[in-house]
């Protein structure tokens, strides 16, 4: 084993070696001017709904007093529209959780994990919170952790997943320039769109393997007018 | 003449002849052309950061040794396993080791290249391991017992009647043409895989040496699962996909999804940093990471070192004349297109794929794409150098560039062989056009009329006009 790994690394060492040390690339500095995306204009609120809306993802923005209501609304339709009873995961650290859950209609068994894979591939919807969110691309992020699940915002067929104001970024840069290197998750996942492939003659579907639904639902201080599209 | 022609001119032939794979690749590939300028185009200085991009890969390939070291010691660090591989077969034995190690028996797969490049679904099937491909169109590539045609879109060469056919006869559902319910079909056939199984293999898209991150992006959360769900996750990458920091990777993923497919990211992009931690929910218990060679540094030891810099976007095959005209397979090699006529040939030999580097007009659009910067039409003109070099092009080809040379060294031979074809061709041609030109260059007539030459040669022409201004 050993000795297949010196025989790699020996080599790529002799390779590289083909150009002497002046002749080499020096490392450019990630210029923020060039790689930043500029957003003049609108809110980071209102840029993240439109960005998020334009790859798929369902936001809405709404103030803490609404979001059980608003909640309850989207399991309601969730749970319409299934044929068999349909259970809801809920993260064990969501935002406004007991809020949240009284809010959850009567229809909808609410499920903490841990939870069987009988149950997992049973639910009809996981409701997480998020670890960011990021305007320019219109995306949340994930990740691992004690009481966040990786399969609960993957494998029901709804993903509901709550973000507060001041967790949205600028830009992609902002999270991955700032990411702490000796402290990272085993997975973080940037969300930008629900399940998606065109593989079939180019045409979209959604909900291949991972949800293909997908709410975000942005909590805003109380006051401000609901920017969500669509209403 | 010699006609017998080369694998490949007849696999271009019959893929002429194709008109449903023509109409196919033709649908797709300006869609996705349209698809890359609209996503190219919402970046404010799309050229600065290709030019970045560019060089941050560069960076790293001449510093390469620095920076794997570097990468396999932090992902070390995290409790991950690396093994490395100089060639395919022992990157083949490293897996199957691995599943032999911990028993693992029912393998998913999401799409990689560098898999599909080392032929590990057969070793590993082979040492008794079932192997399911899951992205939707490497399934469909493998229930068909067919082979994928594109790096970033398998089956753009497939309808969906030839799918609808393979899903009756191999998954028992009822015959649909309805795209929406065959991508149903595969969910809840996967679905039952995906909740026995226990190996998960994927690529890798970039490493980061820094933190020892592996970034994969994918867009059907196939890709999630397989590193998600499974007891083990291996990852298999070239030594090329490193990038030295994080955030370099804002840099690359800002360009690559917008390249291939015009999307701002794809759906889902995973950063794994190692295993599962002790306290984490869920997710594998062990992590481990193939570092193949395989040609690789031979590359990098030498001229052609910046095709090493590749992402595999796809945008250089959407853009090319010649894949969309004739599709992947007709390339008969993992990496088709502009930079499969590069790699092919470096990563196995140049008498392997003597008909590639060839089988370009130079037209530079695989160079004005590319997210990286890589000068595909520099390096083509440089392989067929060597392949003069090496022999490798035909007798007949070598003695024809020779008489080329000839007559571009000696412009009064230049002027007697123009004013010898000028005259042969006029006197061949009817009402302006030559239908059938003599000796070789009937092999330009076989497949189109020539519009006969002017009475007179532009040179001459431009010399006696400027006689003509001259003052008298």
């Amino acid at each position: 084993m050993n000795a297949l790994r010196e025989s790699v690394l020996a080599g790529v060492r002799v390779a590289a070696d083909y150009l002497p040390p002046s002749a080499r690339e020096p490392l450019p500095p990630v210029t923020p001017d060039i790689v930043r995306q500029p957003t003049t204009g609108v809110g980071l609120v209102e840029l993240f709904c439109q960005r998020a809306a334009a790859v798929g993802l369902r936001p809405a923005v709404v103030t803490e007093s609404a979001l059980p209501r608003h909640i309850g609304e989207l399991l309601r339709k969730a749970a319409s529209a299934q044929a068999a009873p349909c259970g809801v995961l809920v993260e064990p650290d969501l935002p406004w959780r007991e809020l949240i859950l009284a809010a959850v209609p009567d229809s909808v068994n609410v499920l903490t994990p841990p939870v069987s894979d009988e149950q997992l591939f049973a639910v009809g919807a996981g409701i997480s919170g998020v670890a960011a969110a990021v305007a320019e691309t219109g995306s949340i992020v994930c990740v691992s952790g004690p009481s966040r699940w990786r399969s609960l915002s993957l494998v029901p067929p709804v993903h509901i997943a709550v973000v507060r104001e001041e967790q949205i970024l600028p830009d992609l840069l902002d999270l991955l320039a700032t990411a702490p290197p000796e402290n990272l998750p085993a997975q973080l996942v940037v969300i930008t769109g629900p399940s998606k492939t065109a593989d079939i003659e180019g045409i979209l579907i959604t909900g291949v393997h991972g949800p293909g639904e997908v709410h975000v639902v942005v909590v805003t201080a109380e006051g401000e007018i609901d920017r969500s599209p669509g209403t | 003449m010699n006609d017998a022609l080369s694998p490949f001119r007849t696999a271009v032939a019959a893929a002429l002849a194709d008109a449903g794979l023509r109409a196919a690749l033709y649908s797709a590939t300006s869609n996705k052309q349209a698809v890359h300028k609209t996503g190219i185009d919402q970046l404010h200085d799309a050229d600065a950061l290709r030019e970045l991009a560019g060089s941050i890969k560069q960076h790293t390939l001449d510093h390469l040794d620095t920076y794997l070291s570097q990468f396999v010691a932090r992902v070390e660090d995290r409790g991950g396993h690396v093994h490395f591989a100089p060639t395919a077969g022992e990157a083949c034995v490293a897996l199957t080791r691995i599943a032999r190690q911990h028993g693992l028996r029912l393998c998913v797969k999401a799409k990689s290249m560098t898999t599909e490049e080392i032929g590990l679904t057969a070793a590993l099937e082979a040492d008794g391991v079932q192997v399911v491909e899951t992205d939707l169109g490497e399934f469909i590539v493998q229930i068909d017992h067919d082979r994928p045609s594109h790096i970033v879109t398998p089956i753009i060469h497939k309808n969906r009647r030839v799918i609808a056919r393979a899903f009756e006869r191999e998954l028992g559902v009822a015959y649909t043409e309805d795209p929406q319910e065959l991508t149903q079909h595969a969910r809840r056939h996967l679905r039952d895989i995906f909740r026995r199984c226990d190996l998960g293999i994927t690529g890798v898209n970039f490493a980061v040496a820094e933190t020892g991150t592996i970034c994969l992006c994918t867009n059907e959360g196939n890709g999630r699962l397989t590193l998600t769900r499974p007891r083990v996750h291996v990852a298999v990458m070239g030594i090329e996909k490193l990038v030295p920091r994080m955030q370099d990777l804002a840099v690359f993923l800002k360009l690559l999804a917008r390249s291939g497919t015009g999307q701002p990211l794809t759906c889902y992009t995973s950063l794994i940093t190692g295993p599962r931690r002790a306290d984490d929910a869920d997710g594998p218990a062990e992590l481990h990471v193939v570092i193949v060679d395989n040609g690789r540094s031979d590359i990098l030891a030498g001229p052609y070192r910046q095709i090493l810099r590749c992402i595999r976007c796809g945008a250089c095959l959407n853009a090319c004349p010649v894949y969309s005209k004739i599709g992947g397979h007709a390339y008969d090699s993992v990496y088709p297109g502009p930079v499969g006529k590069v790699l092919s040939p470096l990563l196995a030999t140049l008498a392997r794929y003597p008909d590639l580097p060839q089988a370009s007009s130079l037209c530079g659009l695989c160079r004005e794409v590319c997210p990286v910067r890589i000068d595909i039409p520099g390096l083509l003109v440089r392989l067929r150098r060597d392949q003069v070099r090496q022999r490798v092009v035909g007798r007949t080809h070598r003695r024809l560039f020779q008489w080329a040379g000839l007559l571009l060294r000696y412009p009064a031979l230049y002027r007697l062989g123009q004013g010898l074809a000028r005259a042969v061709l006029r006197r061949r041609s009817e009402e302006g056009w030559v239908r059938q030109a003599p000796a070789l260059m009937r092999r330009i007539t076989d497949l189109h009329d020539l519009r006969a030459p002017a009475p007179q040669s532009f040179r001459t022409l431009w010399t006696r006009s400027r006689k003509d201004e001259r003052p008298a």
